[in-house]
């Protein structure tokens, strides 16, 4: 796999002789050189800063981009001048509507602007008088465990893809790096919640592992998206919602929010790099759902699994709640495949089966 | 490459089943059997707040983390339950903890957490149409941020690589990497920020230093690629950071250069602590890295010679007449030498000091006639 | 009344500032590190933890810190001039400028981890400093 010099440059006179040419003052700066494509970079609103949107703006917008990248293949910035010799660094993702989603660059900024530290962000103490019994708090560290592991692999998801696209989309790369560290804290978070004061972590869930490997998987990252942005965090940030409404102190109350808050970007962005990709190519609508189809029944696995459904029906303190926050979540999950160009699922999804089961 | 599961639930009666029997309150409960252990673990400094420090207790702490986790391979977090027959497999490829392992590694994430900037709003952008400087000074600025904005995110895409083939088992190194790869993403950004709202823009991208790039990505191990890009090329990038805050034309570019070497050095601190533990533990991989650096540092070589040189003698010498290019050349001259002094010195912090009388930089310190002190003890 | 540099009580007033002005510090991060700041003969020792200075102290040796920045008072005065007046150091006067060549502040330090936390926490040690704006300094000695 390595990469090799095509010179043993440590044995090359040349370029010795080139160092003490410039260190000798004889200097070339034919790079020095005015460019005429100069924009006004600046920003548009003081308290928002100077954000990505505000220098996106002719040569180096992404509206220039081509929908087939052919020109660089690089880590050349978008907008640099393209000298010859630059090398290939290998990418897989040359295409814009694979990966390109409107609003990553705003999302990028929100989760930058957004960012929190567990550490000392959350009112831990507030865990010593947690207010549960003893199943519900066990209910809570078997749910916290769970999410460690959401945590852990929607890491990975991002990052198995990032270092493949090319650098054209930097706003892509630079929002599956928030991504990257967003799933991070989740593992942190939790992990930390279901550790402090006299903790421990829970089972893992089986059908939770099942769902992830699947998710992680994903044969595209197109697919992956799917799988990972709009399903499965769809419903994370409604468990992180209902989490919140069934905390009965301020650091699980806080702990929910925040979950809610950041899975909303990774929703957002899938929810956009969707409709993106199939208004530029919308036969892609079959694949996807066909992926879809298949993911969702891993869903519904993690759904129905007992070490998920029963500490949710402990900490929600009956059957009832949990019924209304799972068809809560479907129904909003089928809504934004709906906004995303994926028509109506309803009909054709597992889910809705599982629904029924449920009534 | 697909992986849909060892279940169809749309056709299993057994979870019609169990879900009336947990809709009617009948619940098995087998979760509430964990046999994990239970640990007490608090804030020991609540100003810090709770760290991953504080969680280093019993089974659940890095310290009991042994150097080949056995078994497990899937999404259970360190400590939890599980039953390796039956979870699925991830198919991790870094299994051993001397693969990714650091000293001080949970620091060095929590530190992060805690140190994030913003580059929209943490620079002061609007003081920057208000600062003169000479367009000459201005174009290799940009051509600066050019190749900063070009080389930061090597040290995104790198870990990235990297960081889904670790098993989960090692969270710690795992979520320092997402920090990284967040890190060096905000370091692409400001760059190009910052030569965009300058005037000029983005000037050259540099061949040689992509040659650098490639070989960093492809390289055969994570710690091979690690040796190279945390230590030897990010730290060439902390002295050069350090440089351009000397010579920047402006405060907001002060600030600026302020903010992204504290990120940087806190990578190049992993790097070494990496490399320290490989060594420590798994001795028998000296060659191994020894023959990355060797490639390495010839990479490294080949970049004497480009744009960036100039831009920044001409920076360093504050214009392009010849007394500010003597000037200029002084100083960049000295830069250099300090990005190898310092390597040098990291080589020695991770006890890789047998490395430096291999370092291929030697023969080039001989050629500039500056060998001397290049590995006595730091003073700059 | 004014408090004059080079002290031990000048020190004490910026540690007094880094508690004053919290949220600042907080926003910049933790930092942990011991570090020297050398006036000429006199040697002070600085101690940070987690966001704040914990402690500071005069001392002999320089002997369990990770990094010593050492200048000649005038130097260090003309530093602390820029900060009272601009309200923190001027482009001249950063600490990393003033170090980075070595002919006018030298950073010294026996371990290349502790010499890479001078970098690692560049942005709260150069506040640190710059709080100095707060104070009534006396830099006629």
């Amino acid at each position: 796999m390595a990469y090799i010099a095509p010179k043993d440059f440590a044995s090359d006179p040349a370029i010795v002789q080139k160092l003490m040419k410039v260190l000798g003052g004889d200097l070339d700066l034919s790079w020095m050189r005015s460019r005429d494509d100069a924009i006004n970079a600046r920003p548009s609103q003081a308290k928002r800063g100077l954000t990505l949107d505000d220098i996106n703006q002719g040569v180096y917008s992404p509206d220039r981009s081509p929908e087939i990248v052919r020109h660089n293949f690089s880590m050349a910035p978008r907008g640099a001048f393209l000298p010859p010799g630059l090398p290939s660094l290998g990418y897989k993702l040359n295409r814009k509507s694979e990966v390109w989603s409107n609003n990553a660059a705003a999302l990028f900024e929100e989760g930058k602007a957004r960012h929190w530290a567990p550490a000392h962000v959350v009112p831990w103490e507030q865990l010593r008088e947690h207010g549960y019994d003893a199943r519900e708090a066990a209910a809570w560290r078997q749910l916290a465990t769970e999410l460690i592991s959401i945590g852990l692999v929607t890491g990975d998801v991002p990052a198995r893809w990032e270092y493949q696209m090319n650098q054209e989309f930097h706003e892509i790369k630079y929002l599956m790096c928030v991504q990257m560290l967003d799933a991070a804290r989740t593992a942190e978070a939790w992990r930390k919640r279901a550790l402090y004061g006299d903790g421990g972590l829970g089972v893992e869930c089986l059908e939770l592992g099942e769902l992830l490997k699947m998710v992680a998987d994903s044969g595209t990252y197109p697919c992956a998206s799917a799988s990972m942005n709009v399903l499965l965090y769809s419903f994370v940030m409604t468990l992180g919602a209902h989490l919140e409404w069934a905390a009965k102190n301020g650091a699980d109350s806080l702990l929910g929010t925040r979950l809610a808050q950041d899975a909303g970007r990774f929703v957002a962005y899938g929810v956009d790099h969707l409709r993106c990709m199939l208004r530029a190519r919308p036969s892609e609508a079959h694949s996807l759902n066909g992926h879809l189809d298949l993911v969702e029944n891993g869903l519904v696995g993690w759904l129905g699994a007992r070490a998920h459904l029963e500490p949710l029906v402990v900490v929600s303190g009956g059957f009832e709640p949990v019924r209304t926050f799972y068809e809560r979540s479907v129904r909003e999950y089928f809504e934004r495949c709906a906004a995303a160009g994926l028509g109506d699922r309803r009909a054709r999804s597992p889910l809705t089966k599982f629904l029924s089961f449920l009534a | 490459m697909s992986y849909y599961g060892t279940t169809d639930w749309t056709a299993n009666d057994d979870l019609m089943l169990r879900l009336r029997d947990i809709r009617k309150g009948n619940l098995e409960l087998g979760w509430l059997k964990t046999g994990t252990e239970t640990v007490k673990a608090n804030a020991e400094n609540p100003r810090r707040g709770f760290t991953y420090l504080d969680c280093n207790v019993g089974s659940y702490g890095e310290d009991a983390l042994p150097e080949i986790p056995r078994g497990p391979r899937g999404s259970a977090p360190r400590g939890a339950s599980y039953d390796v027959a039956k979870q699925a497999d991830l198919s991790p490829e870094l299994n051993r903890k001397s693969d990714v392992w650091a000293y001080k590694v949970s620091s060095f994430y929590e530190e992060a957490m805690s140190r994030q900037w913003n580059a929209t709003t943490d620079i002061p952008w609007r003081n920057l149409e208000h600062e003169e400087r000479p367009i000459e000074l201005e174009i290799a600025f940009a051509q600066l941020c050019t190749f900063f904005t070009e080389v930061e995110m090597i040290a995104t895409d790198l870990p990235a690589k990297w960081a889904w083939r670790m098993n989960n088992q090692f969270h710690e190194v795992k979520h320092f990497i997402a920090s990284q790869a967040i890190d060096e993403a905000r370091h692409a950004e400001v760059f190009r920020k910052r030569a965009l709202a300058g005037g000029v823009g983005l000037l050259e991208a540099l061949p040689q230093a992509e040659h650098s790039l490639k070989a960093i990505l492809d390289g055969d191990t994570y710690s091979e690629a690690s040796a190279f890009m945390h230590l030897l090329a990010e730290g060439n990038v902390l002295t050069m950071f350090r440089f351009s805050e000397f010579i920047s034309p402006t405060p907001t570019d002060k600030r600026m250069f302020q903010l992204v070497m504290q990120d940087e050095a806190r990578h190049v601190s992993y790097g070494m602590q990496h490399l320290k533990w490989l060594l420590d533990h798994t001795p028998e991989k000296k060659e191994q890295i020894h023959a990355a650096l060797d490639e390495a540092e010839a990479f490294s070589l080949a970049q004497f010679d480009s744009a960036l040189f100039e831009a920044m003698i001409v920076l360093a010498g504050k214009g392009t007449k010849p007394e500010n290019i003597k000037k200029g050349i002084e100083v960049v001259g000295t830069l250099q030498l300090k990005q190898v002094q310092e390597y040098y010195h990291r080589l020695n912090r991770a006890g890789f000091q047998e490395r430096i009388s291999r370092s291929k930089f030697n023969d080039m310190l001989a050629a500039m006639g500056a060998l001397t002190g290049a590995a006595s003890k730091g003073v700059n | 009344m004014s408090i004059p540099f080079p002290s031990l009580d000048f020190f004490e007033g910026l540690r007094e500032r880094t508690t004053e002005d919290a949220a600042r510090f907080e926003k910049l991060g933790t930092c942990d590190t011991s570090f020297g700041v050398r006036v000429g003969k006199q040697l002070f020792g600085v101690h940070f933890e987690v966001y704040e200075c914990a402690r500071v102290e005069a001392r002999r040796d320089a002997k369990g810190l990770d990094f010593v920045l050492t200048a000649e008072p005038a130097l260090w005065k003309s530093m602390l001039r820029g900060v009272l007046a601009y309200g923190g150091a001027d482009a001249e006067h950063t600490l990393n400028t003033l170090s980075h060549l070595g002919d006018r502040m030298t950073v010294e330090y026996d371990d290349a981890e502790g010499h890479d936390k001078f970098y690692r926490f560049m942005a709260t040690i150069q506040e640190f400093f710059d709080q100095a704006r707060h104070l009534d300094v006396d830099l006629s000695n």
